[in-house]
């Protein structure tokens, strides 16, 4: 009845693996139309309260300003920020967890 | 729904980062009494999913998009204090690297898509099972509902705090977001679902975790 299950090992390595495809792959279909925030403010007209970003991104809006092919860029941008994303919430839940 | 630098009135803005920030920290002191081998390298690949999926702007009705926002899911998954820290890591990323989501609305931003997407899990048992061991059941409605609700909560919120900041009357800007992520939210069940049925395909003991 019980089916072989995958470890743990290759369950995060499946994981990590979607992960960065979605972001370096998958992302190039995804809808540039304003998203529902946006879009909201635009009809309303308040999206003219909008500043200057207070901090200055490596990468504004998910692309390697530094590279020039537009996808080459994008896909970077995306994995990138899905690593350290990774890292960063690794890093506190490592760090977090109880001492044995 | 990320709010950028402007939206948000300081009056507004400050509060909400203090509100956030005592949230992450008492989130973060409450997933340190776990003993889970497996989350520690679960929220790591949480934070990932959940940047990752977020870029997937889908296309809802009239020239509108919408994107996952995965509170609700690392909450079914982890619990909700993970779900916190998972929210705040990827966040704080977009905002920094990505100038998605402006630096004072960082709390704002947290508040919404953390705090108001997790709050359905207070009314919502998504996965049963009688001891650690047993045979786990998925609630697969009450997945699709929370995770509905998770978004139009985040909504609800956004609309108040630009209200508050003097940007829109509260029932205009109340009708027009929680209206479009009433779409929105169709799309954050699914994508929910779709992963919660997926582990529980390839690891259902998963589900079993501890909820911190």
């Amino acid at each position: 009845m019980s089916k072989s299950k995958i470890n743990n090992k290759t369950f995060i390595i499946i994981s990590a693996v979607i992960c960065i495809t979605i972001a370096a792959l998958f992302s190039h279909f995804a809808s540039s139309s304003p998203d529902g925030l946006e879009k909201v403010a635009e009809k309303l007209s308040f999206e003219q309260r909008a500043g200057e970003a207070i901090v200055k991104s490596a990468m504004p809006d998910y692309v390697v300003p530094q590279i020039q092919n537009e996808k080459v860029s994008a896909s970077t941008a995306g994995a990138v920020g899905t690593i350290i994303t990774f890292v960063l919430a690794f890093g506190a839940a490592f760090f977090l967890r109880k001492k044995k | 729904m990320h709010i950028p630098d402007g939206f948000l009135d300081v009056k507004v803005w400050a509060p909400l980062a203090v509100i956030s920030g005592a949230a992450v920290a008492y989130s973060a002191k409450k997933i340190s009494t776990s003993n889970d081998e497996m989350r520690v390298p679960l929220t790591g690949i949480s934070a990932a999913f959940v940047f990752a999926a977020q870029m997937l702007n889908f296309p809802v009705a009239g020239g509108t998009s919408g994107h996952f926002m995965g509170a609700f899911l690392v909450g079914t998954l982890l619990g909700p204090f993970s779900a916190i820290i998972v929210l705040s890591s990827v966040l704080i990323v977009q905002c920094f690297l990505f100038q998605d989501g402006g630096f004072t609305a960082l709390g704002a931003n947290i508040f919404n898509m953390g705090l108001m997407g997790i709050l359905p899990l207070l009314f919502i048992k998504t996965v049963k099972s009688q001891s650690v061991g047993s045979k786990i059941s998925i609630n697969t409605v009450g997945l699709f509902i929370g995770a509905w609700a998770s978004i139009v909560f985040a909504s609800i919120a956004c609309s108040i705090e630009l209200w508050l900041s003097g940007a829109i009357g509260l029932k205009q800007v109340l009708i027009a977001m929680v209206g479009i992520h009433s779409l929105i939210g169709i799309g954050e069940a699914l994508v929910t679902v779709t992963v919660i049925k997926a582990i529980a395909h390839a690891r259902i003991d998963l589900l079993n975790m501890e909820k911190i």
